[in-house]
């Protein structure tokens, strides 16, 4: 009965391999997995597109439609970009050709290279099939386990005589269990190194910097290093069976590794400063409202030590250390705010704020000084009225 | 459509489903438009859960037919919801309220007085005759179904292991539909019901899935009072 068992149910596993797509591949056949999958998908996306979270922004969006399809050549007219708000660093690719990018990637990507080589990677993850090829190896984990646990309970029922042996059958099946599910995850990492190497191949075909996919991940790993969140610190290094990820590390010295073959290109930096830049600041702000100080503060540290649009970084930077609030933190805060405003580019609630700490302070005349600029700078704040009030308030107090 | 976000369904069928069966046939006629069903049928194998396309679209066009048919059957005038027709941002918003609504209408919860119900009070608003002017109708029936299958792995699965281990593994099967009348003029829900059993798939079964529904749903304030008179 065992064996009947086993065999019965192994006959469901299927294989993981997939192969590489056609343009245009579309599953046909309605009771199929990948057909579930693309059902799914399709109403995820239409979902999607009425969720409200899309950046709308048209300019943006051509911008890395063309990027998109610059990587994807022939495969182009198969992929629907979304650039999605959302400040944490990823990008998705589903299997029916729906491709999510959030802000976060694109406010830590530093140049066009930076964000062709993630591209490069989801497009692999989409032509090579690998969701589908990752559905199938979690399937055959499921069998696997199910198929060991039900022999081995049956196993040690037998052995002992009686029902009672159930807490060694739980533990034997888990064991089990634990032995299927650590092939899949060791799949899964498979794909993502591949995901890696073919991204950047594809990336580089297109005249991309070789060397930024390990730039793009040694900026993610200091980033992960510097992060208050224990979990997120884990991540720069943690290894393990249930990984579905390659270590971090691993994956910088195999791009650097693959980019040597290549000779340096210098990285687009400033054509896609110009279409990210109108959304810097907003796009900063979210991160801050994760409350990852570390990460935020690292951020920060690097797009000052880039010496692009200082005065947006270091109001971010002002605003990070008041939500800190460590000692020491008030000071700091109130030299970046006065360094923001030096600069041409900081932004108006920059003074706003920069104005707030004054009037705690009792510095009245500076404060209504810095509201004042406020107002001059965004006239049509809705908060306007009651900052109106704060400089009356504190002209009073001054006379 | 989720089990989770169909599960309050459970809770108001047991309740309020043992109303009169047979409705007034002397009611007047009104238009009654019949949307596209929230339905999701998921097959659960010993390799997973997957949401297969072929039976959910089945038992979207089996439900949507039931209602469109004893819709009509009752006297009244049917029109489909189209679902490939362009929609407005505002519509779409009606049909993600909808969705909120309809999970929420269900929930049991404390109201003034300490009072436990389910709040169908709860309504789409205004923006219901976005619907109302675009197919010129005055009632719309929402349809949801969720459904979950095993395989025939899956329960020998649960018998081996049951055997030998004395544990019973509880069967995974779930099947509910529910059916809710929205006035579009004023968005408020008139009557909701849900039912368990009842494969969708099947034309037969899904015709008698709607049946039951239909025999307890009241598609119009004055039907509603009919059976509030008649409890």
């Amino acid at each position: 009965m065992l064996a009947a068992a086993a065999v019965s149910l192994s006959a469901c596993a299927t294989s993981t391999d997939y192969g590489t797509r056609a343009v245009g591949d579309r599953p046909m056949e309605l009771n199929t997995t990948e057909a579930s999958m693309w059902y799914q998908m399709d109403e995820a996306e239409a979902d999607l597109q009425t969720s409200g979270r899309l950046v709308e922004d048209a300019r943006l969006n051509a911008y890395v439609d063309d990027l998109v399809c610059r990587i994807a050549g022939e495969f182009c007219s198969d992929i629907r970009v979304y650039v999605v708000d959302n400040p944490g660093f990823n990008a998705m690719m589903a299997p029916n050709g729906m491709m999510v990018i959030n802000t976060g990637l694109l406010l830590r990507a530093d140049s066009e290279d930076e964000l062709g080589f993630v591209i490069g990677h989801e497009l692999v993850h989409y032509i090579e099939n690998h969701a589908l090829e990752q559905r199938a190896a979690t399937r055959n984990a499921n069998i696997t386990a199910a198929v060991l646990s039900s022999v081995v309970s049956i196993g040690i029922a037998a052995g002992t005589g009686t029902m009672m042996g159930q807490g060694y059958s739980g533990s034997g099946g888990s064991i089990a269990a634990a032995l299927a599910y650590g092939g899949a995850f060791s799949y899964s990492r498979e794909r993502e190194a591949e995901a890696d190497a073919m991204g950047l191949e594809m990336a580089i075909e297109q005249g991309l910097d070789p060397k930024a996919g390990a730039r793009i991940w040694s900026n993610l790993l200091a980033e992960l290093e510097a992060s208050d969140d224990n979990r997120r610190a884990d991540r720069a290094e943690r290894s393990g069976l249930f990984r579905t990820h390659p270590i971090i590390r691993d994956r910088i010295d195999a791009l650097e590794s693959q980019a040597a073959d290549y000779p340096d290109v210098e990285p687009r930096v400033e054509a896609y400063d110009a279409v990210i830049a109108p959304f810097i600041g907003d796009w900063l702000d979210a991160q801050i409202g994760m409350r990852d100080n570390g990460s935020s503060l690292y951020l920060i540290d690097r797009g000052l030590e880039a010496g692009r649009h200082p005065g947006i970084f270091q109001a971010a930077r002002a605003r990070v250390l008041v939500q800190r609030g460590e000692e020491g933190d008030a000071e700091a805060a109130m030299d970046a705010y006065r360094a923001a405003i030096a600069y041409e580019d900081a932004p108006a609630d920059a003074f706003r704020d920069y104005g707030d700490l004054l009037r705690r302070q009792g510095e009245n005349a500076e404060a209504a000084q810095a509201f004042t600029t406020y107002l001059q700078r965004a006239p049509q704040a809705r908060d306007a009225r009651l900052v109106e009030r704060y400089i009356e308030n504190l002209m009073g107090e001054t006379e | 459509m989720t089990f989770k976000q169909l599960l309050s369904g459970l809770v108001l069928s047991s309740s309020v489903a043992l109303a009169p069966a047979a409705f007034a046939q002397d009611e007047p006629a009104a238009d009654y438009l019949v949307m596209e069903p929230n339905a999701q049928v998921v097959f659960i194998t010993t390799g997973g859960a997957e949401v297969r396309a072929d039976w959910t679209e089945a038992a979207k066009t089996n439900l949507r037919n039931g209602f469109d048919s004893q819709v009509g059957e009752r006297g009244h005038d049917t029109t489909r919801f189209d679902e490939s027709a362009d929609r407005s941002e505002e519509l779409e918003q009606l049909l993600l309220l909808y969705e909120v609504v309809s999970q929420s209408a269900d929930l049991r919860m404390p109201h003034k007085g300490g009072e436990m119900r389910s709040n169908h009070d709860i309504t789409l608003g205004a923006s219901a005759s976005l619907l109302s002017e675009a197919y010129d109708t005055d009632y719309a029936i929402f349809i949801d179904h969720y459904s979950q299958i095993e395989s025939g792995g899956v329960f020998m699965t649960q018998v081996l292991v049951g055997a030998a281990t004395g544990v019973s593994i509880p069967s995974q099967n779930i099947r509910l539909t529910a059916g809710t009348v929205v006035d579009l003029e004023t968005g408020d829900i008139v009557d909701r019901r849900a039912v368990f059993m009842g494969d969708p798939r099947d034309v037969d079964e899904s015709a008698n899935i709607v049946r039951r529904i239909m025999n307890d749903l009241a598609l119009s304030e004055a039907e509603l009072a009919e059976m509030a008179a008649a409890e």
